[in-house]
């Protein structure tokens, strides 16, 4: 039989007869592809950042475990882990009682400020958000020596008076096994954190350049050197590792050189905006994608009904039914594959002019938006097979149906 | 070629049989003239005649086989092969050229016969025109000349001349009569007495009466 003229003609005639839901189709699936590079490739790029800023790249080591006895986390066992393969940073850490107050106050006999803190090293990329710097210092530089970090209130008062100002750390020199003495360190109060969700470090948390923290914790353990003895111990320590991954490997290989880890990895999460937008992008995918199959279903529903009559004449001329079920459904076959290439095709122009307005307007917040996003090979390819899969999906039912009803039942349809 | 033996039809929402008892033959080189006013089941005859539709009892041959409760593959290949049917409306796809609508029942390559049957029906010439543009008339002869290009045993033709003025009605019962002369069997549905000249024998329907 002579099923290619009919194919090529039909097909045609259907390209023609549907054009605007097949438009409709286009679009939708055009729009699902640039929204899904736009948006994954900001979110991949946020997560990137996250990748090598984040909590998830921290590992927490403590000195004491809920059970048996982990290795210490002396001065050479720091080093140790600071030549593992993946190891950024590694600070040793401790919390060690220190008092501040306001010299000035002090002098004129009227305290400005008087408190109790527990002194910590700094490493930002595992502790809260400063939230208030002074003019000069930004929140993004790490602490110099001679400077420190309030949280940004201290028993109900707020502490960003006090940024700027130069105080007084008061802290023990250990002299015996009981007895101490008391050194001094002046300091500037660079900036205040955010102590509203205190978490690990507790609300009353004062952080210190880890070179000024070594000083006072080598003090409150008895050397007058300033460094940490060989003998001595911090009670936790952070490696920040180049890499989730590495995190990962890091954390295995810790616990099996019989350190503890109490924590690896931090919260697998997004920032809440990037998790929304990848909400969002989610929810649109889905939508876009059973709009898509829902347009395919239902045209191909009308298709299959218009072509009624068609298959009637074709079974009265002696077609088979495998040949009218091959011939229909390689036409719902081809233009499904027509629709999805342009489908992609569109979607992709879409999705670069859409990076670039993106990238100049800032559409997506301050993040790192590329300039050029291009759309997944793999979303591509899903829409140029699934256009053809949904009308097929929608079509074969009803056009096995037809190839085997008697053409006289066929034919009786009103054109 | 053809035999019918006590063939009956019904249909689910009518009582009463639209074709009922009926028996007859037609051999090779035979016109079967078959009239009856309307509503005596002339088309429903030939629908059962070209496997287009079943019957509800009766025998129904074509050179010895049986038909009526053949599987679906073999009324499929003898409506390709043994049966032709010439429908009173033409039945053509508006998009397609008039060869090509001739071509959709026969091989991509008997093109010079689809068009060598056009040709003998007075459409030479207007082989690529599209059948949507054609006249009832036109459409009409493309209709016969896609039934005989196929060359079957067996011709069936509903109501052919029906609607044509008496010069194309001629042109139309000459290649009917050229057909039968052939040795095709060629059985005509039709209630225009001017297929009687042509008709080696008739068989005439009654009148249904109302269920």
């Amino acid at each position: 039989m002579n099923s290619h003229t009919l194919l090529v003609a039909n097909t045609r005639q259907t390209l023609r007869r549907f054009r605007a839901l097949l438009g409709a189709l286009v679009v939708g699936m055009a729009l699902l592809v640039a929204s899904a590079a736009v948006v994954g490739s900001q979110v991949v790029a946020g997560a990137r950042t996250l990748d090598s800023d984040s909590s998830l790249t921290s590992i927490e080591l403590l000195g004491v475990a809920p059970s048996g006895t982990p290795r210490e986390l002396t001065p050479e066992s720091l080093e140790e882990i600071r030549a593992l393969q993946g190891a950024v940073e590694v600070v040793g850490a401790a919390s060690v009682g220190v008092s501040l107050s306001d010299p000035q106050g002090g002098e004129t006999g009227d305290t400005a400020f008087d408190g109790v803190f527990w002194a910590m090293p700094r490493f930002s990329w595992s502790q809260p958000p400063v939230v208030e710097a002074a003019s000069g210092w930004s929140a993004d530089n790490v602490l110099g020596p001679g400077q420190a970090l309030l949280p940004s209130t201290y028993l109900g008062e707020d502490l960003s008076p006090l940024v700027g100002k130069t105080l007084t750390l008061e802290y023990t020199r250990r002299t015996g096994s009981q007895a101490g003495v008391p050194e001094l360190m002046t300091i500037e109060v660079v900036g205040v954190f955010d102590n509203t969700d205190p978490k690990r470090d507790g609300d009353s948390a004062l952080y210190l350049d880890v070179g000024d923290f070594e000083r006072v914790y080598a003090s409150l353990l008895g050397a007058s050197d300033g460094r940490v003895p060989a003998s001595g111990s911090y009670n936790a320590g952070w490696v920040k590792a180049a890499s989730v991954a590495d995190a990962e490997r890091l954390a295995q290989e810790l616990t099996d050189l019989g350190y503890y880890v109490n924590a690896g990895g931090g919260e697998a999460n997004l920032p809440p905006a990037l998790a929304v937008l990848q909400q969002v992008n989610a929810v649109i995918a889905v939508s876009l994608g059973l709009f898509g199959v829902g347009i395919g279903m239902t045209l191909a529903g009308t298709w299959s009904h218009l072509r009624r009559w068609d298959v009637g004449v074709l079974t009265s001329l002696g077609w088979s039914s495998r040949e009218i079920m091959r011939t229909y459904l390689a036409e719902l076959a081809i233009v499904g594959l027509a629709v999805g290439a342009v489908a992609a095709a569109v979607g992709t122009v879409l999705t670069v002019v859409t990076g670039v307005v993106a990238h100049e307007t800032a559409l997506l917040g301050s993040g790192p938006t590329p300039l050029l996003a291009w759309p997944p090979v793999t979303w591509l390819l899903g829409v140029v097979v699934a256009v053809p899969a949904a009308l097929l999906l929608g079509a074969f039912v009803r056009v096995l149906r037809l190839s085997r009803t008697e053409p006289d039942d066929a034919l009786r349809r009103i054109d | 070629m053809i035999e019918v033996s006590d063939l009956s039809r019904s249909y689910a929402n009518s009582r009463a049989p639209v074709i009922s008892g009926l028996s007859f033959s037609v051999r090779r080189g035979e016109i079967l003239w078959v009239a009856g006013p309307s509503g005596s089941g002339k088309t429903t005859l030939l629908n059962v005649l070209g496997l287009l539709s079943t019957a509800n009892s009766g025998e129904y041959r074509i050179d010895g086989q049986e038909m009526l409760g053949a599987p679906q593959q073999v009324r499929a290949r003898s409506r390709r092969d043994v049966v032709s049917t010439v429908f009173q409306r033409g039945n053509l796809f508006a998009h397609l050229s008039a060869v090509d609508n001739v071509l959709v029942g026969m091989h991509p390559k008997e093109r010079s016969v689809a068009e060598a049957s056009l040709a003998a029906v007075g459409m030479a010439g207007r082989e690529r025109q599209p059948a949507g543009l054609m006249s009832g008339g036109e459409q009409g002869r493309v209709a016969i000349a896609r039934a005989t290009a196929r060359r079957t045993p067996v011709l069936l033709a509903d109501e052919p001349v029906s609607g044509l003025d008496d010069a194309n009605a001629s042109a139309v019962l000459q290649l009917l009569e050229q057909a039968g002369a052939s040795g095709v069997a060629v059985v005509v549905v039709s209630h225009d007495p001017r297929v009687g000249p042509i008709a080696s024998a008739t068989l005439t329907l009654p009148a249904r009466q109302a269920a």
